[in-house]
């Protein structure tokens, strides 16, 4: 099986063949669909021709009929004849099935657009750009190209999984690092820890009954709006060496900045002697607010000081010890309580538990 | 030309004859040699690794995390692979990577008879790529794998540790929360394919699985006051030396449990600790008799049903005689006349006789059954109890000389602090939540059913009230500014079926503020030594946690 056997190529090849012979003349053989098709592929053969006719020093003028019909018929009538015979045989389908496909192209040009795609697909492979590249020399080229481009898009597809293991390795490393910082922050916002730390830089948490709230209205919003300022750990440092905790160099700053400072202007009657902040920091709603409550919950001192009697000497934060002491609290024992409170529990206790249950 | 031809033609069969080698070659190893190689390519080139689920985080109501997994990882060695090696050397080099002594490394290696040995469990991921990374006469360590894995980490250690559980070496949940929600916590675990080429780089990564992280359990619990509550109980713990203590703080509005405390406390992140006794969760795994805390449930009742109001007058006899049974108050007396609301504000045990003698055995049973008792309140923690509440038919002729003031029904915490939410949110019982949201999807709140009218619940917080006014029984609890309600609870223990003399569990259950309460705290201490009762033992406690709380939660308190 030759490939001029199935190309169009051939096909063209053999019309032409069948068109130079001169025993079967081109004009009075056929019908007027025969002759459109001829002319359909007459590129083919003045292509054919030019070919070994070395188009190039005939200037590219190579669609010359009259000459190639004459010297082949001239110079070698018998073969020709005797080849065009099994060509024409192998090429009878094959134009027959041309001519059909053109046929019904030009019938489905004119009927409606589906019918005519169709014809336009038919006719693809008769297709005179397709004709020429398969039987050029572009092909090889192009054909090392696209298995050039076979070849680099396998590298392609390689770099690309490495670069997606390399992504996947990372992105596991970044989640797990996630979860180590998740954790960190966990550890870190223990209240626990920072009531620890607020009580080694000399801060307690007030008493229950050292709070005192201070209600609020609508028109003190805008006054409280404008007091709110940014902390400044200035003086609350300044003052760490005087209530006696321990120089806090690096943690103070951090501290201060979690909500201390606040605190500590807020009861700073004593400390920093900035009294403007005491309700500008909080005293927005009646339902929470006061100073005294964020100073509490800024503050952080563990504590639970047992001892509630110092009640009304602060002045209603009590939150840094400074203030407290200032105040004149004795905030000074943390952790222990101190609930030997009880009242008709001392007397339940005189009352005998016998048999039957305790009261309350 | 002919000798072209012929140089042409030994070319040709010279390409001809390696075409052939390489031919014979080829189907030497592709037939004779197929298996053993395809076993060699695909143990070197390709490997399936397990990809452990992310388990979901537990986080209390603010994003704070409680529970976390971190990635981890596991050393295994083949002693057969690393015997052909430097074993000593190795245990050498890796000993120092994971802090174990060089004899205990080269046990591990060198175990005989096997293949698998988990040489370290749940390191980290750096640990185990340093340790992948040793070399040896410059060639990779052979012998020695690692296995991706994920490791459970609490970082605030104690923080509602028994809430919380734990979980099992494989994985799974194997108490509380962990337990409870596994299904939603767990994830499922995937697997990816990685073929590596001849320097074990990776040239291609299928995911043939794709893991699914499980997902987040936000609770309702806050940290802060979880914490509070925690270091409350523990100075609690340290000042009485009780068996166990525990506390709840609600939302009584909505039934969300704001804080779950236990003491002893335990290191979640210490196995050993989780599984031991302490690890109990004392809120809803233990009953106790509740002793005075009940009488609010039955005056609650009482009110109800009309029998009494705040201001019905009750002639209090020094003694009682109930059947074969002798009532005492707490505080001996002779014959007064209380109040309703004084015989709460006093913790009058005849006085709560005497209205439950009003309200006869079948409805007081009702209100006991209507507050919830006797049947788990919903709460979703793992291992909550019932409780034991004893059927009308089942009383005997003295049960109504002892069950309305708190004797002869066995309840847990969470059923107290749930029954009191009802009293503070005016009348409804609201099963108690601590889940939040799962997975981001939040949980609806319990709807709840209306037990008593609002009415009803003001009449009995304004009683509580007395509790911590002068002359109550915790009136030293009382926070200046703060309207707080509350009752006191001394109960004894029953060992060995009668009632201790000597045991007894203290307890105080209270409110803020009593005119709308926004927070119901319970505190039940277990044995306490050297003071007993509800009033000094848990009421000072119950003071410390209000005290923190409310400025906390921007709460009025009055």
């Amino acid at each position: 099986m030759t490939p001029s056997a199935l190309t169009p190529a051939a096909r063209g090849t053999a019309k032409k063949s069948r068109s130079d012979n001169p025993s079967r003349p081109s004009s009075g053989r056929g019908s007027g669909h025969r002759s459109n098709v001829r002319r359909s592929v007459a590129p083919t053969a003045p292509r054919r021709v030019s070919g070994p006719a070395g188009g190039a020093a005939s200037g590219g003028v190579i669609a010359v009929p009259a000459p190639t019909r004459e010297r082949p018929t001239r110079e070698r009538p018998a073969p020709r004849r005797e080849r065009t015979v099994p060509q024409r045989e192998r090429t009878a389908p094959s134009r027959s099935r041309t001519s059909r496909s053109r046929r019904s192209a030009r019938s489905a040009a004119r009927g409606p657009w589906p019918l005519r795609a169709a014809g336009y697909v038919r006719s693809l492979p008769d297709h005179i750009l397709l004709d020429r590249i398969i039987r050029g020399r572009v092909w090889i080229p192009l054909l090392g190209l696209l298995l050039a481009g076979i070849v680099a898009m396998q590298v392609e597809v390689l770099k690309l999984n490495a670069g997606i293991g390399r992504s996947l390795e990372r992105g596991s490393a970044l989640q797990g690092q996630n979860e180590l910082l998740r954790a960190s922050v966990s550890q870190l916002s223990d209240e626990q820890r920072i009531e620890r730390i607020a009580a080694q830089m000399g801060m307690l948490m007030p008493a229950p009954d050292q709070l005192r709230f201070v209600s609020t209205g609508a028109d003190q919003a805008q006054r409280a709006a404008t007091n709110i300022h940014a902390a400044d750990p200035t003086d609350f440092l300044a003052a760490l060496p005087t209530i006696g905790a321990p120089t806090a160099p690096q943690g103070t700053s951090v501290n201060t900045d979690v909500g201390l400072t606040p605190s500590a202007s807020a009861t700073s009657s004593t400390a920093s002697g900035d009294t403007t902040t005491a309700t500008g920091a909080t005293g927005s709603t009646d339902s929470t607010g006061s100073t005294d409550t964020t100073a509490s919950t800024d503050s952080t001192a563990p504590t639970d000081t047992s001892a509630p009697s110092d009640t009304g000497a602060s002045t209603g934060t009590a939150t840094a010890t400074g203030a407290g002491a200032a105040a004149g609290t004795t905030q000074t024992t943390p952790v222990t309580p101190a609930p030997t409170t009880g009242t008709s529990d001392q007397s339940a206790a005189s009352g005998g538990v016998g048999a039957t249950p305790t009261g309350g | 030309m002919v000798a072209i031809d012929r140089r042409v033609g030994y070319i040709f069969v010279a390409f001809l004859s390696l075409l052939a080698v390489a031919v014979f070659r080829a189907v030497y190893l592709g037939v004779v040699k197929a298996d053993s190689l395809q076993q060699a390519a695909v143990s070197q080139q390709i490997t399936n690794v397990p990809i452990p689920a992310t388990r979901g985080a537990i986080t209390d109501r603010n994003g704070v995390e409680l529970a976390l997994s971190e990635s981890a990882a596991d050393v295994i060695a083949d002693p057969y692979l690393i015997k052909r090696g430097h074993p000593m050397l190795m245990a050498q080099a890796m000993a120092p990577l994971l802090h174990m002594s060089v004899l205990k490394v080269l046990g591990a290696i060198t175990k005989p008879h096997t293949g698998y040995v988990v040489v370290a469990h749940e390191i980290t991921p750096a640990t185990a790529q340093a340790i992948l990374a040793l070399k040896f006469d410059g060639k990779p360590i052979n012998g020695i794998t690692s296995i991706p894995d994920v490791k459970r980490v609490y970082p605030r250690d104690f923080t509602a540790a028994q809430v919380l559980g734990g979980v099992h070496a494989s994985g799974a949940g194997d108490a509380g929360l962990e337990y409870q929600y596994n299904s939603v916590l767990s994830g499922k675990a995937g697997e990816r394919r990685i073929v590596n080429d001849a320097i074990h780089q990776p040239i291609s990564i299928d995911e043939v699985s794709p893991m699914q992280s499980g997902k987040t359990l936000q609770l309702t619990l806050d940290a802060g006051l979880q914490n509070e509550v925690e270091q409350v109980l523990a100075g609690v713990g340290e000042q009485y030396q009780p068996r166990a203590a525990t506390a709840i703080a609600m939302n009584p509005d909505t039934g969300a449990i704001l804080a779950l405390a236990n003491w002893p406390q335990v290191n979640a992140n210490d196995p050993n600790a989780v599984r031991s006794p302490d690890d109990r969760d004392h809120a809803v795994a233990d009953s106790y008799e509740p002793g005075s805390t009940f009488k609010a449930i039955t005056v609650a009742g009482a009110l109800q049903d009309g029998v009494v109001t705040p201001s019905t007058a009750f002639d209090v006899p020094p003694v009682l005689q109930v059947a074969d049974r002798q009532i005492h108050d707490a505080e001996a007396h002779g014959y007064e006349t209380l109040t309703t609301a004084q015989i709460l504000k006093v913790s009058s045990n005849i006085g709560a006789d005497l209205i439950g003698a009003r309200l006869g055995a079948d409805r007081f049973a009702g209100w006991v059954r209507k507050f919830g008792f006797g049947s788990t309140t919903g709460s979703n923690i793992p291992g909550e109890q019932t409780g034991i509440i004893l059927k009308p038919s089942q009383y005997s002729g003295s049960s109504m000389g002892n069950l309305p003031m708190g004797q002869g029904e066995s309840v847990t915490p969470i059923q107290m602090a749930t029954a009191y939410s009802a009293i503070a949110n005016g009348g409804i019982l609201r099963r108690p939540h601590i889940v939040e949201s799962i997975g981001g999807k939040a949980q609806p709140i319990p709807a709840g059913h209306r037990i008593i009218s609002t009415n009803t619940a003001a009449e009995v917080r304004d009683m509580l009230r007395g509790v911590l006014a002068d002359g109550g029984t915790a009136s030293g609890a009382a926070i200046h500014g703060f309207d707080l309600a509350g009752k006191t609870g001394t109960a004894n223990v029953v060992v060995d079926g009668k009632y201790s003399s000597s045991e007894y569990i203290a307890s105080f259950i209270g409110m803020v503020p009593a005119s709308d309460p926004k927070l119901v705290v319970a505190v039940m201490v277990d044995e306490p030594q050297g003071s007993i009762y509800g009033g000094s033992v848990a009421a000072p406690a119950f003071q410390k946690i209000v005290g923190w709380a409310v400025p906390h939660f921007g709460i009025s308190p009055n």
